[in-house]
């Protein structure tokens, strides 16, 4: 992966480091879970909250890193055909574009996160408060929206970079 | 305007937005939101889109696609595929073209532990293309052989857009990897009979034959390989783990097995984890993208409506199976894999259903025409993957070399209609 101004940001570290410690919980806890299942018959308790939860902050604080790093899977046919101040200009574009759409996010979450905290809807196994869950992801969205914005700021600097056609698929 | 008209139009806008260079999420966000908007209201589209996101980012069943991407970083991380392409090349040493048939097999090894194409054909043009050109080996055709069996990450399990393709559709994930098994050994031969049959028209020298003793070890030697699969993959089958149980002992035990043979660092196991994370988020934000655009596809009925269509013109099954194999074949050739299978399935898997076709089946064929459009030019991704890591091989000779391998994917979507218990007798079995 090559590091680039926005990769480093401190800000978008924290938010790479906090999604891969994430994975990680998730990978133990499901490994634990099937070892004390299988040799004392006692299953982690929480096990099923836990990895729902770990899943949901590697994902809201794992998008800001692939927007950082500009590993959005995405056609680039046309690259050989337009001038790069052309490219440039979609690039642009699309981060305006992605802007509108988290920003959409966003408020669409707003309602179901507020229903969750009013009527105190809690997880099924661990009985965890499950606006703490959409907590976290309203702060997962402000990494991402940290991230348009390096990608902006980067964006007007210089001309768009080749990002990997298939995001590693 | 009607439901349908509207989903075709915002299908058009697709295109466009893709061609024009804007992220595969983005699109799919857009035309779900926009349509939802305009066929229903605002509010509507708040309530899809607010649900949708936080839901999929919870589902604990989709905790597989992080998980068995892990497992395929630290397996490529600590240097397994090279292992397993010189047990290879020793035990097929003295075949003519052995060192293609050897690339080949190892991919579709390497494939049942990593469940990435692109990872796969990366990892092989570093470790069997060197040793192809030493040989003697014409350039195209080994390239060719190379971008051939990176496809194969696809379809033999864990396949990353199986799993994909469980989780839009319901069905199960174990089943779709029990019934892709087949499948994939079956296209793993054909593109050995298409390696062999190439070597007889003089793209290979001849080579030296290892002894018994030799291969012997050599086959042995890739223990930690078969460990793996048969803890993850072996694990699924027998019913011992779920999916995402099996995800997370192959994960855990590639990396135990990494550092217990020192070829896997803690800074390797830190660039393994960060880059699963990056790739998986990256698929996630398009499932976002696909799970509000499949909910505007639902509402317009635009399905329903193709089948009554369909049904209207007294097509067969076979005509309207033949028509969305030609799309897929069409679309392969332009779009990325699981961009095409999140924006076709939600369209064609009501109309296959309605035709009396299985949707696992289904899931299988899709596998294999996506496996296709890896290596269709002009798009074909593992083309590009070699053409990146040696710049010297010229395009046009790529896509020369690689038309004889169309024809293994090609005779197995033909076998698959013919004889479908390939992909579904195993799961009937098993499950």
């Amino acid at each position: 992966m090559t590091q680039t101004n926005e990769t480093t940001n401190p800000m978008i570290r924290f938010c790479h480091g906090t999604a891969s410690l994430a994975l990680v919980v998730m990978m133990l806890v499901v490994v634990g879970d099937v070892l004390l299942r299988a040799l004392f018959n006692h299953p982690v308790r929480g096990a099923y909250d836990v990895v729902a939860a770990a899943l949901l902050i590697m994902v809201f604080a794992g998008i800001a890193p692939v927007i950082a790093a500009r590993k959005e899977i995405l056609i680039d046919l046309i690259d050989p055909l337009v001038p790069r101040r052309a490219l440039q200009g979609l690039g642009l574009v699309s981060t305006l574009l992605s802007v509108g759409v988290f920003g959409f996010i966003g408020w669409s979450m707003w309602g179901p996160a507020r229903d969750a905290y009013r009527y105190g809807d809690r997880s099924l196994e661990l009985g965890l408060p499950v606006w703490v869950l959409w907590a976290l992801a309203f702060a997962g969205l402000v990494g991402i929206l940290w991230a348009l914005a390096l990608q902006m700021r980067a964006g007007l600097r210089t001309p768009a970079d080749m990002p990997d056609e298939e995001g590693g698929l | 305007m009607s439901g349908a008209e509207l989903a075709l139009w915002g299908i058009g806008l697709l295109f466009v937005l893709l061609f024009l260079r804007q992220p595969v999420w983005l699109v799919l966000a857009l035309i779900g939101i926009g349509g939802n908007a305009l066929l229903n209201s605002v509010s509507m589209a708040k309530f899809v889109t607010g649900t949708a996101v936080f839901d999929t980012a919870s589902n604990y069943n989709l905790s597989v696609i992080p998980l068995f991407i892990l497992m395929g970083e630290v397996a490529t991380g600590s240097r397994m595929s090279a292992e397993l392409f010189n047990a290879a090349r020793i035990v097929l040493s003295g075949l003519r073209g052995g060192l293609a048939v050897a690339s080949l097999a190892a991919s579709g090894a390497f494939g049942a532990i990593c469940g990435s194409s692109v990872a796969t054909a990366a990892s092989m043009t570093r470790i069997a293309m060197p040793e192809m050109r030493r040989a003697g080996y014409n350039e195209g055709y080994a390239a060719s052989s190379v971008a051939a069996g990176g496809s194969l990450g696809i379809l033999i399990p864990p396949s990353i857009i199986l799993v994909i393709y469980g989780s839009i559709t319901e069905t199960s994930v174990a089943r779709l990897f029990a019934a892709s098994m087949i499948p994939g050994l079956v296209l793993l031969l054909l593109y050995v009979a298409v390696a062999l049959y190439m070597a007889r028209g003089g793209s290979v020298p001849n080579e030296t034959s290892a002894s018994f003793a030799q291969r012997l070890k050599a086959m042995l030697g890739p223990w930690q390989f078969m460990l793996l699969f048969v803890l993850t993959i072996g694990g699924i089958y027998t019913g011992l783990f779920s999916p995402n149980e099996a995800a997370s002992v192959g994960a855990c035990g590639a990396i135990l097995l990494g550092f217990a043979r020192r070829s896997l660092s803690w800074a390797g196991l830190i660039k393994a984890v960060q880059a699963a994370v990056l790739v998986s988020c990256a698929l996630f934000m398009i499932i976002f993208g696909a799970t509000v655009f499949a909910n505007f596809i639902v509402q317009t009925r635009l399905p329903e409506t193709i089948l009554g269509a369909a049904e209207a013109a007294h097509l067969s099954p076979a005509m309207v199976m033949a028509a969305i194999v030609l799309l897929y074949v069409v679309l392969g050739c332009f779009l990325e894999g699981i961009g095409m299978v999140l924006i076709t399935v939600p369209v064609f898997l009501p109309v296959v259903q309605g035709y009396g076709y299985d949707p696992i089946w289904f899931g299988v064929l899709v596998a294999v025409l996506v496996e296709l459009g890896l290596i269709t030019p002009p798009i074909g991704m593992n083309l590009f993957i070699i053409k990146a890591q040696i710049p010297d091989i010229s395009m046009p000779q790529l896509y020369r070399a690689i038309l004889p391998f169309l024809l293994a994917p090609v005779a197995l979507v033909a076998l698959l209609f013919a004889w479908p218990a390939i992909a579904l007798w195993l799961p009937s079995i098993l499950y």
